[in-house]
Parts: C-alpha cells; sequence; structure tokens
C-alpha cells in the first residue's frame, strides 16, 4: 500500500472514532440538562397558568391537567427516551410555553448567532493574528508595549460593559443609531451589517485580547528557532520569513484556543444580543430557563454541545492537515 | 467568554509541569529571595497586589467606608450627577448612591469569586489527583463526566444552575464554581499522572508507603503551585461570570447591590441622561478583574523560575 493511501484510511479510521466518541459525551450532556431541568422546585405549569403576568388564579387539578396534556406526568426515563428519540428522528417538540415548535424557534434565531459568532471569530482573528506577530517581531518596543497594555485591558473588560460605553458613545458623541433588531442579511444586506457590526466587535475585542497574547507568545517561540535563524542568514526577506516560517508555525496554538472559543461563543454571545437586543438563540435560551420550557432549553443545549465537539474536531483535523508530522492518535 | 486559566496555561505549558526542586538553599530563604526578585523584576505584579488588597479592603469596610447606605432609597434626589449634593459618584434611578454601592458590589463580587474559586479548584484538584492516582474505572467515569461538563459553554453552563436553582447567594457560587471544576480537574490530573511515574513516587511505592502517604507527601505537594497559578488566574473569569449572571437578571436578585446587577435595567435605559450609571460600576469591574489577572501572571511568573527571563 502506499503512503498516502496509507494516511487516507488513518484518517478516516481516526475521523471515524472521534465522531463514535463523540456520542457518549452527548448522550451525557443530555442527561445533565435533562436531569438538572427537573431537580428542583419551579414548574412550567405553574408558569402557564399564571398567565402572562403571572399571578392567575389556578387549582391544583388545573395543574395537573396541563402535566397530563403536556406528558409530564410520565415517569421520567420514559420523558426522557420520547425527548431523545424525538431528537433523533428530527422531531425536536414544541415549546411548552407558546405552543410554537422548537424547529421554528431555532430556525429564526440560530442564523442570527451563528453570524454573530462566525463574525466574532473572523474579526478578531484578523486584529489579533497581526497585532500578535507585530508584537512579536518588535518585542520591547513601543509598539510592543502599547498591544499588550490594549490587550491585557481587553481582557479585564467585560463585554457587556464595553458593549454599554460603545452605545452610549455612540448615541452621544455620534448621534446616530443602529437599526433596532435584526434584518436578515438577504433581505438588506446594509441595514444587517449596521447591526451585527458593533456587537461583533465588542465581542472581538476581547477574544483578540485573548488571540494575540497567545499569537505573540508562539511567535517568539518560533522566532528563536534555528530555522529561522538560517532563513535570516541567508538573507531571505523578512516578509517570507514571517509568512512561510513564523506565521505557519505560530498559528497552531492559535488554532486550538480558536477552537475553543468558537465553542464558549455559541453561549457567551447571550450578553450581546440582550444588549443589543439581537434576536438570538442566547436570549431565546436564558428565556426558556427562566420558564422552564425544558423542549427548548434542553435541545439547544445538546446543540450547543454538539457545535462544540465538531468544531473541536474539525480542528484538531486542520491540525493533522496543517502539520503532517502530527500523528492522529484518539 | 472566558480569561480562562486553561487558556493561561496554554501560552506557558512548561510551566505545568512539576517545578524542580530549588538549588541547596533553605526552603525559605530560596522563597524569600524569589519573592523579592519578583517584586524587583515585577512592579506591575506589586502593583496589582496591593489593586487586589485595596479591593478587599473596600469590601470588607463597606459599611464603614460607604457615605450612604446602599439601598436608602431617595427618590427626590434621584439621578443626581457625580459630585452634586453629597453624591461622590451621583445617584441612580432610584436616589440611591452608586459610591455606596459599588463598595457593597465588590463585597458580594469578592465574596462569590473567591469562595466560587476557592472550592471549584480544590474540588476540580481533589477528583484531578484521584482520578490520576486511582486510574482505571474511577479515573474514566470522572474524566467522561467532566467533558460532559466541559461541552457546555461555560456562561451557559453557569446559567443553566442558577435557572434551576434559584437565584441566592449560595447558588451563584455554586454556579460559577462548576465553571471552574473541569478546568482545574485536567491540569492537576495531568501534573499528578506525571509525577507518578517519577522515580521517586516509584520508589515510595517499592518501599511500601501507603497510597495516602504517596498522596500527601508525593503528588499533593507537586500540585500546590500550579493550583495557586490556577486559582489566581481563575479569579478574573470568577467576577466576571457574577457580574455577567447579574447583567442578565438571573444573579443575586435586588435590591442587593452587585456590579453586574448596577449596570443591566435602569442603568442601560438612562445611560444617555446618566452615563455615570454605566461607567462607575463597569469601572470597578475592569480594575478588579486587571488586578487580579496581572497578579494571576506574577503568581505564574514567581512560581516558575524557567519562564521568567523569556
Amino acid at each position: 500500500m502506499c503512503l498516502a493511501c496509507w494516511r487516507e484510511r488513518r484518517m478516516s479510521t481516526y475521523i471515524v472514532r472521534r465522531l463514535l466518541l463523540i456520542i457518549p459525551t452527548v448522550v451525557l450532556v443530555s442527561v445533565l440538562i435533562f436531569s438538572l431541568m427537573r431537580i428542583l422546585p419551579g414548574d412550567v405549569a405553574e408558569v402557564i397558568l399564571g398567565g402572562p403576568e403571572g399571578g392567575g388564579t389556578y387549582s391544583s387539578q388545573d395543574i395537573r391537567d396541563v402535566h397530563q396534556r403536556l406528558g409530564l406526568d410520565k415517569p421520567l426515563p420514559e420523558q426522557y427516551l420520547s425527548w431523545v428519540s424525538g431528537l433523533l428522528t428530527g422531531n425536536m417538540g414544541t415549546s411548552l410555553v407558546s405552543r410554537e415548535p422548537v424547529m421554528e424557534v431555532l430556525a429564526k434565531s440560530v442564523p442570527v448567532t451563528a453570524e454573530l459568532a462566525v463574525l466574532t471569530i473572523v474579526l478578531s482573528l484578523c486584529i489579533a493574528i497581526p497585532v500578535g506577530l507585530i508584537s512579536a517581531m518588535y518585542r520591547n518596543t513601543w509598539a510592543d508595549y502599547i498591544f499588550r497594555s490594549v490587550a491585557v485591558a481587553g481582557l479585564a473588560l467585560p463585554t457587556f460593559w464595553t458593549g454599554s460605553l460603545v452605545i452610549l458613545f455612540i448615541t452621544l458623541a455620534l448621534r446616530w443609531m443602529p437599526p433596532i433588531g435584526f434584518t436578515s442579511f438577504w433581505d438588506d444586506p446594509l441595514a444587517n451589517i449596521q447591526q451585527m457590526l458593533l456587537p461583533a466587535l465588542v465581542q472581538a475585542y476581547f477574544y483578540a485580547a485573548i488571540v494575540s497574547r497567545m499569537t505573540r507568545s508562539s511567535a517568539l517561540e518560533v522566532l528563536r528557532q534555528d530555522y529561522v535563524r538560517t532563513a535570516y542568514a541567508k538573507g531571505l526577506h523578512q516578509r517570507l520569513i514571517i509568512s512561510r516560517h513564523v506565521l505557519k508555525n505560530a498559528f497552531f496554538p492559535v488554532l486550538t484556543i480558536t477552537g475553543y472559543q468558537f465553542g464558549q461563543l455559541l453561549g457567551g454571545t447571550v450578553i450581546a444580543e440582550t444588549l443589543f437586543s439581537l434576536p438570538g438563540i442566547g436570549r431565546a435560551w436564558v428565556g426558556a430557563v427562566l420558564t422552564r420550557d425544558y423542549p427548548i432549553v434542553q435541545t439547544v443545549v445538546v446543540l450547543m454541545a454538539l457545535s462544540f465537539l465538531f468544531v473541536n474536531l474539525v480542528v484538531d483535523l486542520l491540525y493533522g492537515w496543517l502539520d503532517p508530522r502530527i500523528r492522529l492518535n484518539v | 467568554m472566558s480569561s480562562n486559566p486553561l487558556i493561561v496555561m496554554a501560552e506557558n505549558k512548561e510551566s505545568m509541569v512539576a517545578t524542580p526542586l530549588r538549588a541547596p538553599l533553605g526552603r525559605k530563604m530560596a522563597f524569600a529571595k524569589s519573592l523579592a526578585a519578583t517584586v524587583r523584576m515585577n512592579p506591575l505584579g506589586v502593583l496589582s497586589a496591593i489593586l487586589v488588597v485595596l479591593t478587599i479592603f473596600a469590601a470588607i469596610g463597606a459599611g464603614v467606608l460607604s457615605p450612604q447606605d446602599p439601598n436608602a432609597v431617595n427618590v427626590r434626589e434621584r439621578l443626581s450627577a457625580p459630585g452634586v449634593r453629597s453624591y461622590l459618584l451621583g445617584s441612580d434611578e432610584l436616589g440611591r448612591d452608586i459610591l455606596s454601592r459599588v463598595l457593597y458590589g465588590a463585597r458580594i463580587s469578592l465574596l462569590i469569586s473567591i469562595s466560587a474559586v476557592g472550592l471549584g479548584c480544590s474540588v476540580g484538584a481533589t477528583i484531578g489527583v484521584l482520578s490520576a492516582y486511582f486510574g482505571g474505572m474511577i479515573d474514566s467515569v470522572a474524566q467522561r463526566v467532566l467533558d460532559g461538563f466541559m461541552a457546555f459553554p461555560m456562561l451557559i453552563l453557569a446559567i443553566s444552575v442558577v435557572g434551576v436553582f434559584g437565584a441566592s447567594t449560595q447558588n451563584v457560587i455554586l454556579a460559577v464554581m462548576i465553571t471552574l471544576i473541569p478546568q482545574a480537574n485536567r491540569v492537576i490530573r495531568a501534573i499528578a499522572l506525571s509525577v507518578k511515574e517519577t522515580e521517586y513516587t516509584q520508589a515510595a511505592r517499592a518501599l511500601g508507603c501507603t497510597p495516602l502517604h504517596i498522596l500527601t507527601w508525593h503528588i499533593v505537594p507537586q500540585c500546590v503551585s500550579p493550583l495557586l497559578v490556577i486559582a489566581t488566574s481563575s479569579m478574573g473569569w470568577a467576577i466576571i461570570a457574577e457580574a455577567s449572571l447579574s447583567f442578565l437578571g438571573v444573579g443575586i436578585p435586588p435590591p442587593t447591590a452587585t456590579w453586574g446587577g448596577m449596570l443591566s435595567g435602569a442603568a442601560q435605559k438612562y445611560s444617555e441622561s446618566a452615563p455615570w450609571l454605566v461607567i462607575f460600576p463597569g469601572f470597578a469591574i475592569a480594575l478588579c478583574v486587571f488586578a487580579f489577572n496581572m497578579l494571576g501572571d506574577a503568581v505564574r511568573d514567581w512560581l516558575d523560575p524557567r519562564i521568567r527571563n523569556v
């Protein structure tokens, strides 16, 4: 068997094994969130019967009726199995509170969060990698000090505060308000960008702070290597050294962190969504937690965990693709 | 969102390997010397330590230092600008003194973050050490369960916990703590695994030492300094997490003064006419997180001599 075929086969076994390993974790996550949602007081029946304002009157018979209607009177294992089998067959159930199918809730809110998360990651990489590289190349110069201080500050500034300050500055100083709510990119790209850019930038500042520190330290590591010195000694142009040798090799830790951050962002956008009134999945999810709308809470968490694990798998595969020296071990 | 210890760790992988025994100097002498050197070489670390101590004093002394009762409502003097009348940092939409609320907010913030970090790191480290030492089924089960926790975005995990158990001080501590356990576990387990394979641990086992003796005298001591590093660098995240929960309205319920709570609701509504509502509590969070982050870096530099001169 030739080497390429061997690698390819190894690769596919690796992918299959990793995909199989995702299953127990997701099952565990689903059990965790399912039991968490049922441990303690607070009952969706009370939320439904209490009406939108709360304080509606109802008897314990009413509560039993609601439980029966929603299937909450069945034993827990049975409830769990019916939820999971629903998930597997693509039937995610309906919201207990609004009676809207979970699928529709997701279809409305997932694109918002996905766009916000992708935009944030792209912006933060575009800012952080050049900044980190320049910091490393001109170590201990004023440029390095400025970039590092800005990054260190970025780690300490919570998004909800930077976001508030940005909104404050824009409304007070520029007398401008981004259009409220959310417009799909396909309907009106300009309005969409106006709405998404600020929250994405605010989040990107925080993430770029982490990534630029990472880029700087790993680029410093690479710059000390013998092959970089050799490249300089043989008179290679600096631009080539940086792009061919340093950037490529310094990129691995950055990739890991980015994958991890992307997973965190899937839930972390809830703050930016609240602040900038974007109807994303994070806000919908927090609302569902407060009303104990089990189907939404559970399904969203399982989907988040799935995408988190999937992104991490993709990162690991990218690793193997970028650096053939890495052996993929399970 | 996280200024997450794993990331800090990953920036300096070597720092996670057991620290080699320091030279023939007496242990105390070496400790004092390296501390002094750190102070000289790392003025920023000293500054951050001072800031942290000041914050702790502000939190403890909130009762004495605040000019007013943090919950005293005075509707006639609502939204006073800073410096006007007796409000040094202004008053909020109910006429409560912002300075007093920021001081009392420090109390809540530190209480929650210190307890959560203390408990989370100890529980995580305990699981990590036991899991590494005993291996086998215990190890696999514990690690798979914690992997499950790690597949949640951290903020989502924290919100699930307070959302389910209800918002109270204990539950917010529990929520923040749970997000810290998997990371402390992962780092400490890796160290314990490498220490377990060292010759001196194997020698101890060969000499017939009990597992308890090996754990307490050989493995745990090697985990102390990394754990200290994880703990200090987790403080920033813990503070931000508590503030985020309050900001989203799922943290400690009003009228208790919390930094995150001061930034939500009314503060957003009135921010145009009364920007001090947004500026001061946020500044308190940023300063506090900054101080703990810097302290974390300084502690890491101090405990790991090898990365000092990088």
